[in-house]
Order: C-alpha cells, then sequence, then structure tokens
C-alpha cells in the first residue's frame, strides 16, 4: 500500500457533478454509479446519535445541558478506509464508526443516572411534563401520573409515541419503586432507563417496506412520519423534533409539499444557523487549531465563523471568495493590514488572500514547527477537503511528518524536486504544486516573501492544478469556483455529513440531483439543505433482505 | 461535585519516607460471567500464618500491568555519536540515572525496576517485525511479538493475553486507562479472533473510571448507605429494561443490524454483571476509596486537556484497583499509537502536539525531559504499589509492570535504521523497556545493556507474564530475558 495509485482528479466542467472516479465510496472501478432509488438510500436502520445531539436532546427535554459532552466519549474523528488505508476525516455523525463498547455503555448508565437524579429533583419541572402533581403517598391517580409522565417524557426521547407494551413495562417498574420510596423515585427509574434506552440512542428507522422497490437482495422501506421528522429536526436543528414537531407528525403521510414547508420553517430557526456553522467547523475544522496564542486563536475562529455566517445568508462560494474578512485589530496587524483598529469586516489589501483558505484557522492547520509549512501536507490537505480528492497514505518506507528535510544550501522548491522521481511522482505531482500556491502564507496565516529556513530564497507562491497555473488562495479559489470542483466538493462533504457515514455509492446519482439545485439557487446553502430533506431518497431506507 | 486534586507522592520521596502503607483488601470474588458474590474482605486473620497466601490457601493474587510511552528516544536533530540522555550508563545495579531515567531516583524505586536497553526489532518482514513502516506496524509488533503490516496486528497485545489468564476472578477482566482524551484508531490494547481486528476502547475519563470502580463502594465502618442501596437497585432495574428494550429492538431489525446491536447487549450484560458484584458488605478496612468522585479534571486551556492531573489520577486508581483485587490487568497508555500525534499538554506545547513538536521538531535533551514526564507517572504506579501493604510484604511484590515506548535510537545510514530514509527518531533500534515488580523470581534493581538482533522488546514483556503466571502462549517471539530473574 503506498503512493503508487492515482489521486483522484477534480471534474473540468461546472456541470459534471459526477464526483472523481475512485471516490464515490463503495464503488467498484470501471463501474457506473447506479441511480436507483434502492441503491441511493442508507442501510442502516440504528444510525447512533452524535454526542453532541444527545446533549441537546437531554438539553431540550430535562434542561440539562453539558452533561452528555462531559460524560460520553467523544466521537471518532479519523478513521482508516478499509479498501484504501486512507486516513479519513469523519464527521461527529458518522454512523459507521461508532460502537457500543464496554467504556461507551458504562459511560452511558453514569449519564443515566445522573440526568435521573437531577431531572427527578425538579419537581416542578416533573409535574409540567407530567400534567399532573401526585399526592403524598401513591394512588391510583398517581400511578395514572406516572403513565402519563413515561408517554410525554417517552415520546419526547424515543421521537414517536411509546407502544402500550412498553408504557407498561416502564410503570410498573416504576410503580414498585414509588410505593417503596415516593413518586419522584418511580420518575428517577423512568428517566434512567428512558436515557440508556436504544430507541432514544439511535435513529432508529423501521419505516414500512415498500413492496415495489426489491432488487438483489434488498428492499426499500420507506420512512413513517415520525422517522421522517426525526431526520429533519436532527439535519436541520442538530437536536431532535419538539413536541410541536412531533405533533406535526401525527397523522396521515407527510407530502412533499407538507415537508418543504416544513423544512423552510426549520431552515429559518436560529438553531439552523448553529447547524450550518456546526457542519462547516466540522469539515474545515477550524476548532481544532493549535495555535499556541490564545488570543490570536480566538481571533482566528471568530473571523471564520463570521465569515461563514455571511456566506451562508447569502452567495456561498463567497465563503471562498470574499475580499474581506472579520477581523479584530490584533488579528489584522498579524495578517498585514494597515488601519483596522477595531474589530469588524476590512479589506484584506493582498491581492492574493480571499475567503476562508487566507485564514489563520485554515492556513494553521497543516503547520510544523510554528510558522513551517510543508507544501505536501498542506498540498493534500486541500485537496481532500476542498477538491475531494483521495490521498492515499505514503509509502511504508516514507515519514510524511517532517516533510522534505531543508538546509540552507537549498530553495525548497529545489529540495522538493525529490519527489519527482519514482513512485513519490505519482500523488506529489499533485499535491505538491497545489501546496506550493499557498507558500507565500506561513504557519499562522502571515504573508511572507522569502523562505524562513533560507531567507536568501524567494517563494514565488507559484502553484498548479491540473496544469492551470496560481498564486495564492485567491487565484485558486477562481480556478476551482469557475470549474465547479470547489463547489462539488463542499456538497459532497455536506452529503457525507447529511448521511450520517453511508456509503454504498448513492452520492453519484444524488450529487448531481443536489448540485443542480445548489447551483440553480445561486449557492444558497439553505437551498441545498432543502433539495436534499425533499429528495425521494430522504425519505427511504435500504433493507437486506 | 469538584474535582479535587489526587494525593500523589512528592517527587522527592525516598523508599524510606513515603506515606504509611495501605493494606489491600479483595472486595469481591468472581467466578466467572455469571459469578456469584462472595464478599471476602482481606483481614490478616484471613491469610495463613506466613501471610504468603488465603486461609483456604488459594494464593494471593499477581498482576500485570503495562505502560505505553508514545515516543521514541532521540528527535530528527539527532546526530550519530551524540548523547540520547536516556540509555543508563553503566550495567549492574550501579548504573548511573539519565535525564530520561531521573524519576526511578526521585520516587525512590530504583530498587524496585530493571532497566533493559539495547533492544531491536527488525523493520523487516521476519518473526516479530514490522514489514517496514514504523507508525502504522511497528508497535503491533512490539506489543504482541508478532509481525504486523500496515494497521494489521496481528493475535493480541499482552494485557489481553494477561486479562485471558488472570481476569476471570475480577470485576473487571482487565482495565484500558489512556491519559490523552483523544483516541485515534491505532490503539495499543487489541485483539484479532477469527480474522477480524478488534482495537479495545480506552477509559479516558478518570470520572467514569472511579465511577465503574467504587460506585456502591460502602466505607468499611459505616453501615450500608440507603441512598447506595436505592441507587443499586435503580442502576439494576434500568439495566435489565433497556437490556430488555434492545432485545426487542433487535427482533424488529435486518440480520446486519441485529449483529450490530450484539455488542450493545453485551456490554450491558458485563455491566450487569459488574454492578451485581458490588458487595454492600463492608470491605476490608484499608481497600480505600480514593474518594475523587466528580468531574475530570478541567483542561488547562482551551482544548488543552490537563494531562499531568488526568495521568496522576488514573495511577491512583491502578493502585486502588489492584489493592482492593478488583482487576489483575491493566493497560495505561499516555495516547493511542502515532507516536503521540495530537496529544498536547502545557508540559511541551506551543506548536502542534506531542509529535510535530517534541518527537520531529526540537532537541534530544527536550524529548528526554518529556519522556522522564511520561516516566514519572510509570514510577508513580510502582511507587504506589510499593507502599501497598499485602500480606508480608507489598503489591509489587505480586506484581510485574512494563513501560514500553514506541520507538528508540535508530542510526543513520544503519541497515537497522527503521524509516529507511536516515531519520534515528523512527526506529525500533536501541530501545530501552523498564520492568518493575518481584512476582515470580524476578530480580530488580539492574541495568541489562543487551546488543545484537535477538534481543526482541517483546522479550522483557514474556519475562512479565511469566513472572506473574500468564502463559506466554504462541508468538512468534517466546523467549524471555534471562537476567531479569534470578
Amino acid at each position: 500500500m503506498g503512493c503508487s495509485g492515482e489521486i483522484a482528479a477534480p471534474n473540468n466542467t461546472r456541470d459534471d457533478w459526477t464526483p472523481p472516479r475512485g471516490d464515490r465510496p463503495g464503488e467498484v472501478p470501471g463501474e457506473e454509479p447506479i441511480a436507483s432509488p434502492l441503491d441511493q438510500a442508507p442501510r442502516t436502520a440504528i444510525a447512533r446519535l452524535s454526542r453532541r445531539e444527545l446533549d441537546a436532546a437531554l438539553g431540550q427535554v430535562f434542561g440539562v445541558h453539558g452533561a452528555a459532552l462531559r460524560v460520553l466519549p467523544p466521537d471518532v474523528a479519523e478513521s482508516l478506509d478499509e479498501d484504501t488505508g486512507a486516513e479519513i476525516e469523519t464527521f461527529d455523525t458518522n454512523a459507521n464508526v461508532k460502537t457500543a463498547s464496554d467504556v461507551f455503555i458504562s459511560a452511558l448508565e453514569g449519564l443515566a443516572e445522573e440526568i435521573a437524579v437531577a431531572a427527578s429533583e425538579n419537581h416542578e419541572a416533573v409535574h409540567a411534563l407530567a400534567g399532573c402533581t401526585p399526592s403524598e403517598g401513591f394512588s391510583d391517580d398517581d400511578l395514572r401520573c406516572l403513565e402519563a409522565y413515561t408517554e410525554r417524557v417517552g415520546r419526547r426521547m424515543f421521537r414517536r409515541p411509546l407502544r402500550e407494551e412498553e408504557v407498561t413495562a416502564l410503570v410498573d417498574e416504576a410503580a414498585a419503586f414509588a410505593r417503596d420510596y415516593d413518586f419522584y423515585v418511580g420518575v428517577r427509574l423512568i428517566v434512567q432507563t428512558l436515557v440508556q434506552s436504544p430507541d432514544f440512542l439511535y435513529r432508529v428507522e423501521l419505516g414500512t417496506p415498500d413492496e415495489s422497490e426489491v432488487a438483489e437482495g434488498y428492499a426499500l422501506h420507506r420512512l413513517t412520519n415520525y422517522e421522517l421528522m426525526t431526520r429533519l429536526s436532527l439535519l436541520i436543528l442538530g437536536e431532535p423534533p419538539s413536541d410541536a414537531l412531533l405533533d406535526r407528525a401525527a397523522g396521515e403521510e407527510l407530502s412533499d409539499e407538507a415537508l418543504a414547508t416544513l423544512a423552510d420553517e426549520l431552515l429559518a430557526h436560529p438553531r439552523a444557523t448553529e447547524q450550518i456553522r456546526h457542519f462547516h467547523a466540522s469539515w474545515i475544522r477550524y476548532d481544532e487549531l493549535r495555535v499556541a496564542n490564545e488570543e490570536l486563536r480566538h481571533d482566528m475562529v471568530q473571523e471564520t465563523e463570521a465569515l461563514i455566517d455571511r456566506a451562508t445568508d447569502a452567495e456561498w462560494s463567497s465563503l471562498f471568495a470574499s475580499d474581506e474578512s472579520y477581523v479584530t485589530a490584533e488579528l489584522a496587524a498579524h495578517y498585514g493590514m494597515d488601519g483596522v483598529s477595531e474589530t469588524g469586516w476590512a479589506s484584506y489589501q493582498n491581492e492574493q488572500r480571499a475567503g476562508v483558505l487566507s485564514h489563520g484557522a485554515f492556513l494553521s492547520a497543516s503547520s510544523i514547527e510554528g510558522t513551517g509549512t510543508t507544501p505536501s501536507r498542506r498540498g493534500a490537505l486541500i485537496a481532500k477537503r476542498f477538491l475531494c480528492w483521495t490521498i492515499l497514505p505514503p509509502p511504508p518506507d516514507v515519514n510524511a511528518d517532517d516533510g522534505v528535510a531543508l538546509s540552507e544550501d537549498a530553495c525548497k522548491t529545489d529540495a522538493y524536486a525529490v519527489h519527482a522521481a519514482g513512485s513519490c511522482a505519482s500523488c506529489h505531482d499533485r499535491m505538491d504544486p497545489v501546496g506550493f500556491g499557498f507558500e507565500r502564507f506561513d504557519g499562522l496565516g502571515g504573508y511572507r516573501e522569502v523562505e524562513r529556513v533560507n531567507p536568501s530564497c524567494t517563494i514565488s507562491g507559484e502553484g498548479n492544478i491540473e496544469g492551470q497555473v496560481f498564486y495564492g488562495p485567491r487565484e485558486f479559489v477562481s480556478l476551482t469556483l469557475e470549474s465547479g470542483a470547489l463547489q462539488r466538493c463542499g456538497v459532497q462533504h455536506f452529503l457525507r455529513y447529511a448521511s450520517r457515514g453511508h456509503t454504498s455509492g448513492y452520492e453519484a446519482a444524488l450529487l448531481t440531483r443536489l448540485g443542480a439545485a445548489f447551483v440553480g439557487s445561486g449557492e444558497d446553502f439553505r437551498a441545498l439543505i432543502k433539495a436534499f430533506v425533499t429528495d425521494p431518497v430522504f425519505r427511504t431506507r435500504k433493507e437486506a433482505l | 461535585m469538584a474535582w479535587r486534586p489526587p494525593i500523589f507522592f512528592p517527587r522527592t520521596a525516598s523508599r524510606v519516607d513515603r506515606p504509611e502503607r495501605v493494606v489491600s483488601g479483595r472486595r469481591g470474588f468472581l467466578r466467572g460471567a455469571a459469578a456469584t458474590v462472595i464478599g471476602l474482605p482481606l483481614l490478616d486473620c484471613m491469610l495463613n500464618e506466613s501471610g504468603t497466601a488465603y486461609a483456604d490457601g488459594s494464593d494471593l493474587p499477581c498482576r500485570y500491568f503495562m505502560f505505553h510511552t508514545p515516543t521514541s528516544l532521540v528527535t530528527s536533530s539527532f546526530r550519530d555519536g551524540g548523547d540520547d540522555f536516556s540509555t543508563p550508563i553503566g550495567t549492574g545495579a550501579d548504573y548511573a540515572l539519565t535525564r530520561m531515567l531521573q524519576p526511578l531516583g526521585e520516587r525512590g524505586i530504583k530498587g524496585d525496576v530493571s532497566v533493559v536497553s539495547g533492544l531491536y526489532s527488525a523493520p523487516i518482514d521476519v518473526p516479530g517485525g514490522y514489514e517496514s513502516d514504523y507508525h502504522g506496524e511497528a508497535l503491533y509488533a512490539i506489543l504482541s511479538g508478532e509481525r504486523s503490516g500496515w494497521d494489521r496486528p496481528a493475535k493480541m497485545s499482552s494485557d489481553q493475553r494477561a486479562a485471558d489468564a488472570l481476569g476471570d476472578d475480577t470485576l473487571y477482566r482487565g482495565l484500558f486507562f489512556q491519559i490523552d482524551p483523544t483516541s485515534g484508531y491505532h490503539r495499543v490494547s487489541f485483539r484479532v479472533e477469527d480474522g477480524r481486528r478488534r482495537y479495545i476502547d480506552p477509559q479516558t475519563s478518570p470520572a467514569n473510571a472511579y465511577r465503574g470502580l467504587f460506585s456502591g463502594f460502602t466505607p468499611p465502618d459505616a453501615e450500608p448507605d440507603p441512598a447506595a442501596v436505592l441507587a443499586r437497585r435503580l442502576r439494576v432495574s434500568s439495566l435489565s429494561l433497556a437490556r430488555d428494550e434492545v432485545r426487542s429492538l433487535q427482533g424488529r431489525l435486518g440480520a446486519s443490524d441485529r449483529r450490530a446491536l450484539d455488542e450493545h447487549l453485551t456490554n450491558i450484560r458485563e455491566l450487569e454483571r459488574r454492578i451485581s458484584a458490588i458487595d454492600l458488605t463492608p470491605p476490608a478496612p484499608t481497600c480505600v476509596d480514593p474518594g475523587f468522585e466528580g468531574a475530570d479534571p478541567p483542561d488547562a486551556g482551551p482544548d488543552l486537556p490537563n494531562q499531568d492531573a488526568r495521568a496522576r489520577l488514573f495511577a491512583e486508581l491502578v493502585q486502588v484497583a489492584f489493592a482492593c483485587d478488583m482487576t489483575r490487568v491493566v493497560m495505561f497508555a499516555g495516547t493511542s499509537t502515532m507516536t503521540g500525534d495530537g496529544m498536547q499538554s502545557p508540559l511541551w506545547r506551543d506548536r502542534g502536539g506531542l509529535h510535530g513538536q517534541v518527537q520531529h521538531g526540537s532537541e534530544t535533551m527536550r524529548l528526554a525531559e518529556t519522556n522522564a514526564w511520561f516516566l514519572d507517572v510509570y514510577a508513580d504506579v510502582v511507587a504506589r504499589l510499593s507502599a501497598t501493604a499485602e500480606g508480608e510484604g507489598d503489591v509489587l511484590d505480586r506484581t510485574a509492570g512494563v513501560f514500553m515506548m514506541e520507538g528508540g535510537r535508530g542510526l543513520r545510514g544503519s541497515e537497522r535504521n527503521g524509516d529507511g530514509r536516515g531519520d534515528p527518531n523512527h526506529s525500533c533500534d536501541n530501545m530501552i523497556c523498564v520492568l518493575a515488580g518481584r512476582a515470580g523470581r524476578l530480580a530488580p534493581g539492574q541495568h541489562h545493556s543487551v546488543i545484537g538482533r535477538d534481543w526482541h522488546p517483546y522479550r522483557v514483556v514474556n519475562t512479565a507474564l511469566e513472572a506473574v503466571g500468564v502463559p506466554i502462549g504462541d508468538p512468534e517471539i517466546s523467549d524471555v530475558i534471562p537476567q531479569l530473574t534470578d
């Protein structure tokens, strides 16, 4: 396994939304993507919620915020592609890499106990959720009150009404505690159980079989209203459906029109803005900066968040093409911007800078030794995140951490010429030139024109992508927006995020539809989300027979 | 519930002025998965006359632990002939401690450990070798004594082997603690069964680890706490109900999703087993609840875990888990493999983490100082076990604990260099291991310099396993290091 394979190339026309060859998950080389709805639907019926979503749910129902983030193990952020060995940055929604390990189950049990104690001790909240107030002792009325609490809280937690046998099992056990202790101990048992229930932990999607779609050992299941509402709410708001949304899920199957109207409503919610920001943070990973100066770090994150908010409220591509940025006086000075004394939007004053790829938040991600940079690593990072190329791991005898050894005797471009020979060339011939195009920006986002190790060497800043020369982020963005590669990769990442790691090869067909909708909307990111949730695939799941 | 700093031994404590010994106890004594709980506090009267075994004739337990440090001995700037500030100077009992090894003196445990230097794992496809890639393969070979490929460990890590032999009678078959809360995909505890790799998830939360060990623990001189009795009843009932729900859901799922829930179900049952084993009768008077219930230590800064505070809590938990015989096997790691990529600490942070900043980007002395911090965590555990009385001696008398690093010191241009590019810092050449304890016939207090291709680091592991009665099994590297024993 090594760097001997092809890097998947970006496409060359704006209208072609087919992912690069070799980058379609589960793709069989040489075969064209299949566009059947059956092949486009997610497979698992039990995608586990992310830690962030579980925390939002517990905050929503019990008013306890932060406990899940504190107690549960973090979601896996990286994994290895089983087929290629390539390292994959994964979203926190990726269900494929979540395991119900001993550590996780134990932590969940601890979380359940903590939530149950807090919820049961808040008597007013218990009364409000149950819609009744218990008496001293434990009467028949109290038993009905316990049932009401179970039904109401259970519906919120399971995101559907509880079945009768589920209520009975819980209430029977809780009543025993209530009789032995008091009503609120019964409540404690109910909450402690619900938090550990698989129907809370997983996005359970049983659906109903669609007999018209059966092929090759699989059947298509159409989601129930409640399942659909859960998908919708988790995707757009990052939290389970509220009581009001669950009310709207009751009754007849949601029509396409009703779903579209609902999507518009949710996309206008303030939480949708947070959720859009969360997706971009997870994609660009600007919230994991390794910048030692805490004030600078804060300013960089603020800068990137401000641009994301602005771009996703207008034309999304301005995230990459913006001529100005939201900077503090300190960050402006760090970038070499003159005359900025107050925090706000200001022109970059540098013809090579544009958008988020000029931000310290991004440029520091591939830094070494403070301001140092390795064109290979930076080029690979840009290629993976923004062009969706598949970068295979380096050959076994190569230590990729150091980059090419530099000396005072040679300029960086000369030193990196070593990559032009042998098996290195197949990857480095394409990713190094991308990195070199950003070389005038150091590992903290500062601008420079001479090399750090050998100041006698001038940095040309010339990069090359698929035969097209560029200098700096602005020209790189111009080329890739013009070709559509950047938009395509953004949509592809969104699809990975939204599909929770589902990898059956369905993106190829769906991507084309979403891409057309996205471009047609004038690159409105909310329109992209709406296109996804109103696509027929969003209503379905694939089940192995 | 606020976090409180743990009490740990001062760095300058010598063997003679350590804290008073804590006498261990055996609380829960389990047999198999469907164990019946037998409350068995370890009181002096329950030992035989010489204090070397239980009165019923069964031996006092042996324990095995490994501490993994995700670094090697030198940085990229190292040049042949330079000082690595790590390899001991001199051999035998009078060897001099280098900068990295100073914690052995500061903790007063030099006589409790042996140091072995000059160990070697070959970067080629031979028994115990790692084909060629240091990052993705070498550590698996070192941890299992078996050659490995890219992200392809073979057989099992030594803690899993030890758990198979020692784990059936305790609350936990084994514990896997990791200091850094960020867990990568290359984990140091693993097993391969029926061709399937299974990486063990580390416990990265001291608070959760504490809860798992001491929830339901009743102080020795107290009546059972009614609140604890209720809490336990609620835990049992809620888990039982949740288990039923998982089963019910399985019945409504397709085959692959049903299988996916098997692990969930298995681990609920395992948790139920542990809760049922928590004996509410007062345990041995000196099996002490460390009492740091609450949250994990707060970060030292944004996205900057307080690694030192976390490490000390875990060290204390290893001590009490052994002392109370809650487990006999611990894997204790700094982070996942890949030379600590991403692990950050105020100790070494001014740019990208342990790997980039220290392992590659600094001078070798700075790496030695960093390695000394890791060794100090290991030494902390050893000192604690030595200060924990059991029978006529202490817990360390029946323990073997290995300090294992990820790499050693390669030589530029040497055929023994690991990564093929002349970088000495990514090589399993000239490695150092430390072995603590007096279990079996271990004879600590020496430095052994072993130079040659046959001295694989897993031989130290085999020596430790054999000392605590764990069958070495069938790894490709099955020899021991005879010099480490009487």
